[in-house]
């Protein structure tokens, strides 16, 4: 198998295996498995805080040294750690020796370096998410020694989206309480909002479904009840997003 | 809004196509420096501007200031006669409703439609554009930082190769399918209200003659808001 076949498939893994992860740990294994792939020993994934804001809360994923998270939070390295400063700079992935090799380090920032060697992590690879609405994030790994070749950084830049996509599903996931308000629509009222959406006006879907118009009206005004809907599009809008259809 | 002119209708639309190939010129090779398309007349066109090609220009107040061109799979297009080598040797998803989405670009400019950036409403367009044409599946190759723009706004999306070097920059090849969840996405992030197409000026259904229609909750154009339009209408 080739290098690039190799690169190819434990890319192609991480996505199909985190894509059935259920919690943070079954990601935090499949990122384990493909991080290893790579050479790479340990890894976080995390949301960026604002200026004078702590990092504990934006944690989404750990897999650091022990006793390096620890210290990272006390210590509130997150506003002088270089590698923290150019990830909010650009959303150009980059391997740590390379991207600080030219840029002089004030004191507090060298401290940081120096101290991750202590844990083992002489090098790194980050990739910055710079995501619609400002929002930033860091997937960041450390290591030794970094040999990546740029085919193997650009499939761990893409291992690094899909975490941290499917970490942030996570956080925003209400499917409980989506489930409860699809389970309240009925049979009837779903056929119902199937064919507006496909276009049909009331009378359409009378004759399509055997049933007099003023039942059409009835059955939409019942289901745009429970979805809390005051128009047909926003009725059929809310339909979708809650997967009640498709 | 998002006009949508097929490649064998351009004709009929010479003073719009005209800005368009000048507008592919300014963007790629004046400021992206893609000097390989430099053309002395300064109108972008290459062999897959045909009679196949969907071109959907974003225009606003008469002028041209986004683009994106989808090119049929069944027909020559980029992956399968400028960088077949991206897949290894591996096949890409081919067919009728398979497009390749190329030429992907809005001018930099702070220009809004009804308070969003021309950027925001040109990628939603796209996605509203398959849905309402019904093309199922785009094959993009692109950067992996554009992964994460697409993936993050509702499209699903798919690698299809390991990323390669290319002219100094990382590229993969990828598929991103539409959905109608992953359109009202691109609403809720953007802030978009309704339709962004412009399906009056030009045909643009690549499988019938038969116009095109906008998706039953997106009926109204963007920037439109017509209120209480209850159930019972």
């Amino acid at each position: 198998m080739s290098d690039r076949q190799a690169t190819a498939n434990a890319m192609f893994d991480f996505i199909t295996e985190s894509s059935r992860a259920r919690d943070n740990d079954e990601v935090l294994a499949c990122l384990g498995k493909v991080a290893r792939a790579f050479g790479m020993d340990c890894y976080a994934v995390s949301g960026i805080p604002l200026p004078g804001e702590r990092i504990d809360p934006y944690f989404m994923l750990n897999a650091w040294p022990e006793g390096w998270f620890e210290r990272y939070v006390e210590e509130n390295y997150v506003h002088v750690d270089p590698v923290i400063h150019r990830t909010k700079m650009s959303n150009e992935a980059f391997v740590w020796s390379e991207a600080l090799a030219d840029k002089p380090l004030n004191r507090s920032a060298k401290r940081v370096m120096n101290e991750a060697t202590e844990f083992g992590m002489l090098d790194g690879y980050s990739v910055p998410l710079h995501s619609v609405g400002g929002f930033q994030a860091i997937v960041t790994f450390g290591a030794q020694k970094v040999e990546l070749s740029n085919e193997q950084r650009g499939a761990l830049h893409i291992v690094s989206i899909y975490a941290h996509n499917r970490l942030r599903a996570f956080l925003v996931d209400n499917s409980e309480r989506s489930a409860a308000v699809a389970a309240k629509v009925t049979p009837r009222e779903r056929e119902v909002i199937l064919w507006c959406s496909a276009g049909k006006t009331n009378w359409e879907i009378g004759q399509i479904l055997g049933i007099s118009e003023k039942t059409v009206q009835h059955e939409i005004a019942a289901a745009s009840r429970k979805l809390n809907s005051v128009n047909r599009a926003q009725l059929i809008a809310e339909s979708i997003r809650l997967g009640i259809i498709r | 809004m998002l006009a949508t002119i097929l490649g064998a209708n351009t004709h009929d639309y010479a003073d719009i196509m005209e800005q368009v190939w000048a507008f592919r010129h300014r963007q790629f090779v004046e400021r992206l420096g893609w000097e390989a398309c430099r053309r002395a007349d300064a109108r972008e066109i290459d062999q897959f501007d045909g009679d196949e090609a969907i071109h959907l220009p974003l225009i606003v107040g008469g002028d041209v200031v986004g683009y994106s061109r989808l090119l049929p799979t069944l027909k020559p297009h980029l992956l399968s006669d400028v960088y077949p080598h991206l897949m290894d040797g591996a096949d890409w998803p081919r067919g009728p409703r398979v497009y390749e989405w190329t030429r992907c670009i809005a001018e930099a400019s702070d220009k809004t439609i009804a308070g969003v950036p021309i950027s925001n409403i040109l990628m939603t367009g796209v996605m509203e554009y398959c849905l309402v044409a019904g093309i199922g599946t785009l094959v993009v190759e692109t950067h992996p930082k554009l992964v994460n723009l697409l993936l993050t706004t509702g499209w699903d999306v798919m690698p299809l190769a390991a990323p390669s070097m290319l002219d100094g920059s990382l590229i993969v090849p990828i598929t991103a399918k539409p959905s109608r969840a992953g359109l009202l996405r691109h609403h809720e992030l953007y802030g978009i209200t309704g339709s962004v197409l412009d399906l009056e000026r030009a045909p643009g259904n690549p499988f019938a003659p038969a116009p095109l229609h906008r998706l039953a909750f997106a009926e109204e154009l963007h920037g439109h808001i017509e209120y209480a339009r209850i159930a019972g209408e």
